[in-house]
């Protein structure tokens, strides 16, 4: 009997749904990958595995037992334990403390452990998996990789018999993956299921017993290793019938407008170069966390670059007033927080990157403004009842037609996009892509940072494919296929 | 979750423009407040109702009312500066000490005004420059100046001011018919201008904006550094120019001078219905509470109440005027809500 059954687990966040139907087993002693590409579903459905998150269908058993949802205790008590990317710890106590934390009383069961016992108990776990982090250690201090130990020993000592890791290795160093390969191994070895989350296929064909692929919320097939090999593995996640987008001529290009030497950001992405011409739409592809919408921040001057060097004819960014007068405008993927302000008008959102166009010493004009909003509320067709509106109120489409259309006012350069299409309709998408693509035909430039696969492959004249903060690769038109991109994300040589 | 109820709302309910009483809710708490308060004064003393007399008394709140106009600004950003009492004594110390020397007072008075925007300037440094919070900075200036002010005057007095400076409040600007006293149309003119920054300026979208959410005031290229600091100096220049107006109704000055002014003045500005978590807020709704606060002290002073019960009577009103619009809020959401179902 597996330790994991999920029987018909679907799953809508509003009207877009993320699972459909899944049915999905995990068994003792096994270590089952999930792969699939951004937005696939593979989060969701191990957060419904670990109680995080309750399915609008289908049921969740662990060793035979239904799990109840409402609480994470529920889930944590039937031994599943959910290790995230970015281990959730509190930084400011102690090791032992954040190994014990749900046992402040001392009792465990019926017995009742003194500080002296958890101590020696949490430096017991520890050596189990091969770590050497004192108890008395503040979890602040760590490493990424010594608070996933953590993380996974506060999960021993609850009689762990389901590990879930969300892709563990994005944030480690070689030796430190190894390392937690063979932690991985060893629990297995005890009878431990695990469920891995990972992007890169070969870490994922040397760790795992099955691999089960999802796309667009479906499981696509459960295979196991042996049976698989990377070049199937990629056909399964990217789905041969989506490849069919219509491709256009390459674009007229002219100039170069935007330079980027070398740039780098500590810690974030290192040593990016690319330059971008008149009337061309360069892609930015890769995997969440490979530090493209760094990149775009840096680029606009949101972020302080450690190195390097942007031009955009002529003028050296440092700061996003240089961005801005040198003729760029950003187009942030999080509108709620950082493309618009939400609880002020769409009048005020557009005008708030242009009061150098509407007013006169300072002094604002409010007809400049207002006829600046309107016409561009009835450029990019945005349904408003006036432009008083907050901008809060509009649905994820028009919002982001705001979010893009205040840039338009002014007569930008270089326009920066990151995830243009995130969270909106299938009518705003094909607008907004129109929009980008009719901008660059008018000898502008723009950089778009795209998860959607269709997306990447469609609207660009070229794709550019990050991979842990660098450039990976540079595909054509006609080079870009999934396959092309996938490999280069993933790292997977041709 | 709630952005979803927003989005929601757009559809079915949000579709014309909103009505003028809708508008005026900000300022609801506050003229309430005003109305309350002048019928209590008129029922409790038939002095109370005496309009010379009321007028002559706003001389005596417009030091308040000049510090709230730029709080209002402070405010607006998403900011608090507490210590504007404390930077007005250190700016009257400074003028008090030159007259003493024997500088001439209208030097003097430009120099209270300098040493203003100089004690802003400093909480600007920490505040936008260094990046920490307003509320621990200004903690710490405001005892700061207070000590320096203390250590300026001692236990001294300065009374050395020249005839022609002390008494503004006594000058009326209409004659003797209907006395209107000079700092309440200097404090008026004022709100005319701060009213003007705040709705016609491109300073004035930029301090509603960064208030409201300065990360994406910030990826629309408004310059949120700029804005911050400028609303600190204006702080410090309305505390100069308090300063200015507080040492010629005395025509003395001691180093306690303004004590607990601050409180005073950001009660103003919450209860003229600014947000006090920033983005929203207006001149006129600080105006108007200015004159509710003195009808609540005036009507109680008439009515012989003491000076700590009006202390908790100024508080009461100020709990009342924070939850009843939260209350509103809260209500008008889960109504719009519930019409959805």
């Amino acid at each position: 009997m597996p330790v994991v059954d999920c029987r018909g687990v679907s799953k809508w966040y509003g009207t877009a749904k993320v699972l459909d139907d899944v049915d999905f087993s995990v068994n003792e002693g096994e270590i089952h990958v999930l792969l699939g590409e951004n937005g696939a579903g593979k989060s969701t459905l191990v957060k419904i595995v670990a109680g995080l998150v309750s399915p609008d269908r289908g049921e969740v058993s662990i060793s035979g037992t239904e799990l109840r949802y409402g609480s994470v205790v529920a889930a944590q008590s039937m031994g599943v334990a959910l290790i995230h990317q970015e281990p959730r710890l509190f930084p400011d106590l102690t090791v032992m403390e954040n190994v014990w934390i749900d046992q402040r009383s001392g009792a465990v069961g019926k017995q009742r452990f003194r500080l002296s016992q958890m101590g020696s108990r949490t430096k017991e776990l520890l050596a189990q998996l091969g770590s050497s982090v004192s108890p008395d250690a503040r979890v602040a201090f760590l490493s990424v990789a010594d608070q996933q130990m953590v993380d996974i020993a506060a999960a021993l000592r609850r009689d762990l018999k389901v590990l879930i890791v969300d892709e563990p290795t994005a944030s480690l160093t070689p030796s430190e993956v190894t390392n937690l390969f063979r932690v991985m191994r060893d629990l297995k070895d005890q009878g431990v299921a695990i469920i891995f989350i990972g992007h890169r296929l070969e870490e994922i064909l040397e760790i795992s017993d099955r691999i089960t692929v999802l796309r667009d919320g479906k499981l696509v097939t459960t295979v196991n290793r042996s049976d698989a090999n990377e070049d199937e593995l990629i056909r399964l996640m990217i789905g041969r019938d989506i490849d069919t987008g219509e491709r256009r001529d390459s674009a007229n290009v002219g100039d170069v407008l935007l330079t980027v030497a070398n740039l780098s950001e500590a810690g974030r992405f290192s040593d990016v170069s690319l330059n971008v011409r008149q009337g061309e739409i360069v892609g930015i592809g890769g995997l969440v966390g490979a530090g493209r919408s760094e990149l775009l921040e840096t680029i606009f001057g949101v972020r302080a670059k450690s190195a390097g060097t942007i031009d955009v004819g002529g003028a050296d960014i440092s700061s996003i007033s240089d961005a801005v007068s040198a003729g760029m405008g950003l187009v942030p993927e999080d509108r709620g927080r950082y493309g618009l302000i939400l609880l002020t008008s769409v009048l005020n959102n557009i005008s708030a990157p242009n009061l150098d166009l509407t007013s006169w010493h300072d002094v604002r004009s409010p007809r400049k403004e207002l006829r600046n909003a309107e016409s561009i509320v009835s450029r990019l067709r945005i349904k408003v009842s006036n432009v008083q509106q907050l901008a809060g109120q509009l649905s994820g489409g028009n919002q982001q037609r705001v979010s893009l259309g205040k840039w338009l006012v002014r007569d930008l350069e270089v326009l920066l996009v990151d995830e243009p299409t995130r969270g909106v309709d299938i009518g705003s998408k094909v607008e907004i892509h129109a929009l980008l693509r009719e901008f660059a035909d008018s000898g502008k430039a723009v950089v778009m940072v795209s998860s959607d696969m269709r997306e990447l492959l469609e609207v660009p004249d070229r794709i550019l494919i990050m991979r842990e903060g660098r450039l990976a690769g540079e595909l054509s038109r006609e080079e870009a296929t999934e396959e092309a991109v996938m490999r280069l994300a993933s790292g997977v040589a041709a | 979750m709630s952005r979803m109820v927003m989005q929601d709302v757009s559809d079915s309910v949000v579709s014309r423009p909103a009505p003028w009483f809708s508008r005026a809710v900000p300022y609801l708490p506050s003229i309430v407040i005003l109305i309350a308060a002048m019928i209590y004064g008129t029922v409790s003393s038939p002095y109370f109702l005496n309009f010379t007399a009321l007028l002559v008394n706003t001389g005596r709140y417009v030091e308040i009312g000049l510090l709230a106009l730029a709080l209002t600004v402070v405010i607006v950003n998403g900011d608090i500066d507490l210590s504007v009492a404390s930077n007005l004594a250190v700016s009257a110390a400074t003028m008090g000490l030159m007259v003493e020397g024997g500088v001439a007072v209208e030097i003097a008075a430009l120099a209270a005004l300098a040493v203003g925007v100089g004690l802003g300037a400093i909480n600007a440094i920490f505040i936008v420059g260094l990046g920490l919070p307003s509320l621990v900075v200004t903690l710490a200036t405001l005892a700061l100046y207070r000590g320096l002010a203390q250590i300026m005057l001692g236990d001294n007095a300065v009374t050395a001011y020249p005839d022609e400076f002390v008494g503004a409040d006594q000058v009326s600007v209409l004659g003797e018919a209907v006395r209107v006293p000079m700092p309440l149309v200097m404090f008026l003119g004022f709100a005319v201008l701060f009213s003007f920054l705040l709705t016609r300026t491109n300073f004035g979208l930029s301090c509603y904006l960064t208030g409201s959410n300065q990360k994406a005031a910030l990826f629309s290229g408004i310059k949120t550094d700029r804005t911050r600091a400028t609303a600190f100096l204006l702080a410090g220049l309305m505390a100069g120019a308090a300063a200015v107006m507080l040492t010629s109704r005395l025509g003395s000055t001691l180093s306690n001078v303004g004590l607990g002014l601050e409180l005073l003045a950001i009660t103003v500005v919450v209860l003229g219905g600014t947000d006090i978590f920033g983005g929203r807020g207006t001149i006129l709704g600080t105006v108007i509470a200015l004159f509710a606060v003195m009808a609540v002290r005036e009507s109680l002073v008439i009515s012989n109440v003491n000076g700590q019960v009006q202390d908790a009577v100024v508080g009461v009103i100020l709990i009342v005027a924070i939850v009843v619009p939260i209350a509103v809020t809260r209500w008008k959401s889960r109504a719009a809500t519930r019409r959805l179902r």
